[in-house]
């Protein structure tokens, strides 16, 4: 398998302060990963990093093209997709216009079926069809985030980084999006990096697992195999049981 | 009857350039929550360099599109050049620097076409029409059409464009429009140079009417300041709406407040700032969430 | 403990400096520490408060004719002219404080920059009053009996007394609980107003005592000058002012002593340089340079620069000036 997008050595520093001490791994062609890892271990800062909305040392390769010493916006012309945790929508803008500043950011190859592709986005989130010309800050959080997913998939990315998607969703929305992202991983052949605290959640649509604590990788493997250790799962993710009772 | 009839022709004429050029200081405060103090002097030299190439012989039909393609690109490269190094550090430094071309173009234009004011024909020519007994001057009636031109096509550029799409995206939100790959600073240097056309256009229609002279834009700039407070800076439609208002109440003003007359028109405009600043900040058009620091 | 020392030696300097200087030398000073105190109200404002003001000249001005027409025409003595004055800065500073606070510290850029532009036609408009272009002549001020100066060493001596009353006024000011408000006004407007802090009136009465203090300067400025005309206000100067307030450094009262020295003796250098008829415009072009190179390289001023030079105290106040 080739790795869309590979990590190297990855650092982070918060002002003088470092806390991603240098991490490696890849993301395959059509893989979905799960980054998962308690408050505070750095997996918003990892996906930071690859997106270069912070500054790290290392390397990052996306189909074998570096991102060393290129700003954000040329990485996400490279074919990052980034829906920040927070979702980050345009708030004074129709649902309608974020979504199609997501088809302005494609590559040329795609340009052709825009159209074909905001409609099947439409059918995959019927909600935001219905609500195509509200601003996008009149939508629910859960809206908002389907928006932002959908606007982030628009753009065509090779890679798609999510960042806390199930964030102040209801469960079964949240499964729903998890359904459609796997649905959608191989045909519009996007690779997920998805970063999830609800490790129960994430561990069961994902491929692989890399497992964070303070700022370093603990364990990679199957996500099948993250999901049945209960050591993994206690000492760093808390015990399924929990999350259960938790959600 | 007809009196103020006409003050109101004379008005909504005058108001249109103030409209013009509240459309130019709107496109960049909504972009980057900056006030732009050199708009009405990027507009006199517009003005100054449309006069020396019709002084070089050069028809209006081909010196008007190349002054404003030129003022477009003294726009971007402005921010591009001079704005930018201080771009994300504080709003007092941005407006500093605002203030420092203000100063200089100020200065330059003086030194460069020195400071005897000029008369310049209209382009529109002299004539005049009449409707009952109301007089409506070719140049005022050129000068509304060709800042309405300028208007419908700043809106439709806003409201159709990708490219105004997307710098609607970078005022809103420029941490999402980032990650959408758009260079937030490609985008501040297109607004300003869309700022720099639209306010160069207004400085070509004020021209005839006032004259040239380094001085010329300070009464529209102004007028424009207090257009955008009326009609909230970061609306770029409710700002050129404010500037027809503004132009109305000034006329009607120095026309019917005794005191009022010439020069003092100008309490006007500073007395709508000062009212609006003071009882609704964010325009009587405008939404509060929109205005950033 | 050394920077006291350092306005030690600044104050018996100055005290000094008119028996050193001859009368014409010690007018010309006079001119420097009256316009220092415009200079310093925009570091009050500007540096301490985060609002611009780009109309300052017009409160200077304000000043300089309240004084003068105080003296002229109501034939009040010139102490009280300039008291007059001050507590109608305070009034116009107060009135144009009002709506600030809006539009994160630009609203007064706006409503100030207006002002400028607007008070020099209100010069022109009420002439019965202000002279119009000729503005008018105060007489010269009279050194009291029994004092063995000339009238020019005396009113340099007053001036320098009051710029010094000023700046230990302001620093003291600055230093406190007000100066801590001050911080959290310029830095966190939104925070500063859930802690308590009254933002409102705070930032009323900084650019109501702005005013204040530029109006000092200008009666003062008027007094020296003997005379007042409404060229000497126009928005060019307001801008002037900025300028040699960002150049000095927009944090330091020292630094306004240096804008000071450079918005008074730019503008001759100039003059002597390029001549007489586009002297005030190329020295525009000029401020406008200076300002933008030292935004660029020396955000926190020439006095900035300085004492980080001579001491390390300067890098921790280089990141507080512009920064937000
Ligand atoms: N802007 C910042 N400035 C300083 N430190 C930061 C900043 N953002 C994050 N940190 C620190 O970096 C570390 C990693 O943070 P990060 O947000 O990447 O964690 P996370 O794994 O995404 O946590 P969570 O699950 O809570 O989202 C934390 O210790 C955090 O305190
Ligand atoms: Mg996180």
């Amino acid at each position: 398998m080739s790795g869309v997008l590979s990590v190297t050595g990855l650092r982070a520093r918060y002002g003088g302060v470092e806390v991603v001490h240098g991490i490696d791994f890849d993301v395959h062609e059509g893989e979905i990963v799960a980054l998962v890892g308690p408050n505070g271990a750095g997996k918003t800062t990892v996906l930071r990093g690859i997106s270069r909305t912070v500054r790290t040392q290392g390397t990052v390769t996306l189909l074998g093209v570096g991102t060393h010493g290129k700003d954000a916006a040329s990485v996400a012309r490279l074919g990052v997709g980034h829906v920040p945790q927070g979702r980050g929508t345009f708030a004074d803008l129709t649902v309608l216009q974020n979504l199609r500043l997501g088809l302005l950011a494609r590559g040329r190859a795609h340009r052709r079926h825009g159209d074909a592709d905001l409609t099947r986005m439409i059918d995959m989130f019927p909600v935001l069809g219905e609500f195509l010309s509200r601003p996008a800050g009149a939508l629910s959080g859960g809206q908002q985030q389907m928006l932002a997913i959908a606007r982030a998939l628009l753009a065509r990315p090779r890679v798609l980084l999510i960042d806390e998607p199930s964030l102040g969703l209801a469960p079964v929305t949240t499964s729903m999006l998890f359904r459609t992202l796997r649905e959608l991983r191989s045909d519009w052949g996007v690779s997920v990096l998805l970063a999830e605290q609800n490790a129960r959640l994430s561990l069961s649509i994902a491929d692989r697992a890399v497992v964070l604590a303070g700022g370093l990788i603990v364990h990679t493997g199957p996500s099948a195999e993250v999901a049945e250790s209960g050591e993994l799962r206690r000492a760093y993710l808390g015990s399924a049981a929990e999350q259960a009772v938790t959600r | 009857m007809t009196e103020i009839l006409q003050q109101l022709v004379n008005g909504l004429a005058g108001g249109c350039v103030y409209a013009g050029l509240a459309l130019a200081v709107s496109v960049v405060f909504q972009g980057t929550g900056l006030l732009n103090f050199a708009q009405g002097e990027m507009a006199v030299v517009a003005a100054y360099a449309a006069w020396s190439l019709a002084a070089a012989g050069w028809p209006p039909v081909a010196a008007i599109p190349v002054v404003v393609a030129g003022s477009a690109a003294l726009g971007a490269v402005l921010e591009r050049v001079l704005v930018r190094p201080v771009e994300g550090t504080s709003p007092l430094a941005l407006i500093t620097v605002t203030a420092a071309l203000l100063l200089g173009l100020n200065g330059l234009v003086a030194v460069i076409w020195g400071t005897d004011p000029h008369s310049w024909d209209s382009p529109f020519g002299a004539s005049a029409v009449r409707l009952g007994d109301v007089v409506l001057t070719a140049q005022q009636i050129g000068s509304v059409a060709v800042v309405a031109v300028v208007m419908v096509a700043v809106g439709c550029f806003f409201r159709f464009t990708g490219l105004g799409l997307r710098m609607k995206a970078v005022a809103i939100n420029p941490g999402s429009a980032v990650l959408l790959g758009i260079r937030p600073g490609r985008m501040l240097a297109v607004g300003w140079a869309l700022a720099g056309a639209v306010g160069g256009v207004a400085g070509l229609m004020t021209a005839p009417t006032v004259g040239l002279s380094p001085e010329m834009m300070q009464g529209p700039l102004l007028m424009a300041f207090a257009a955008a407070a009326l009609g909230g800076f970061a609306s770029p439609f409710g700002s050129a709406l404010g500037g027809v208002v503004l132009g109305v109440l000034t006329t009607m003003a120095a026309r019917y407040v005794p005191a009022l007359g010439g020069d003092l028109a100008l309490v006007v405009p500073f007395g709508v700032i000062f009212l609006v600043l003071l009882v609704k900040p964010s325009g009587l058009f405008g939404r509060a969430a929109v205005v950033r620091s | 403990m050394r920077k006291w020392l350092l306005w030690g030696v600044v104050a018996v300097a100055g005290i000094a400096l008119p028996y050193i200087l001859d009368d014409y030398q010690t007018f010309q000073i006079a001119r420097v520490t009256t316009t220092a105190l415009p200079i310093a109200s925009l570091v009050l404002l500007t540096g301490w408060s985060g609002q611009v003001s780009a109309g300052q000249g017009a409160l200077f001005g304000l000043g300089a004719y309240t004084c003068a027409i105080a003296i002229v025409s109501g034939g009040l003595p010139w102490p009280v002219a300039v008291l007059l004055a001050m507590v109608v800065g305070l009034a116009a500073g107060l009135l144009l404080g009002l709506p600030a606070l809006r539009l994160s510290g630009m609203s007064l850029g706006l409503i100030t920059l207006s002002l400028a532009v607007l008070f020099p036609l209100l010069l022109s408009r009420f002439k019965d009053l202000t002279g119009g272009p000729f503005g008018i002549q105060t007489p010269p001020v009279r050194t009291p009996a029994g004092i063995q100066l000339s009238s020019a060493q005396f009113l340099y001596l007053v001036t320098f007394v009051a710029l010094a009353a000023v700046f230990a006024l302001l620093a003291l000011l600055c230093r406190g609980r007000t100066g801590r408000a001050l911080d959290a006004l310029r830095l966190q407007p939104a925070m500063a107003r859930t802690t308590g802090v009254d933002t409102r009136r705070l930032s009323v009465l900084v650019v109501g005592m702005s005013g204040a203090v530029a109006a000092l300067g200008g009666a003062l400025n008027a007094l020296v000058l003997q005379s007042v005309v409404p060229d000497a206000y126009a928005f060019t100067f307001s801008l002037a002012l900025l300028t040699g307030a960002v150049i000095g450094g927009i944090r330091s009262w020292a630094g306004a002593l240096v804008g000071a020295v450079f918005v008074v003796y730019v503008p001759q250098l100039v003059s002597d340089t390029v001549g007489d008829t586009l002297a005030g415009h190329w020295t525009q072009v000029g401020y406008a340079l200076v300002l933008l190179l030292t935004l660029y390289f020396a955000p926190q001023g020439l006095a900035g620069l300085g004492s980080r030079i001579t001491t390390k105290i300067g890098e921790r106040r280089a990141h507080q000036n512009f920064a937000p």
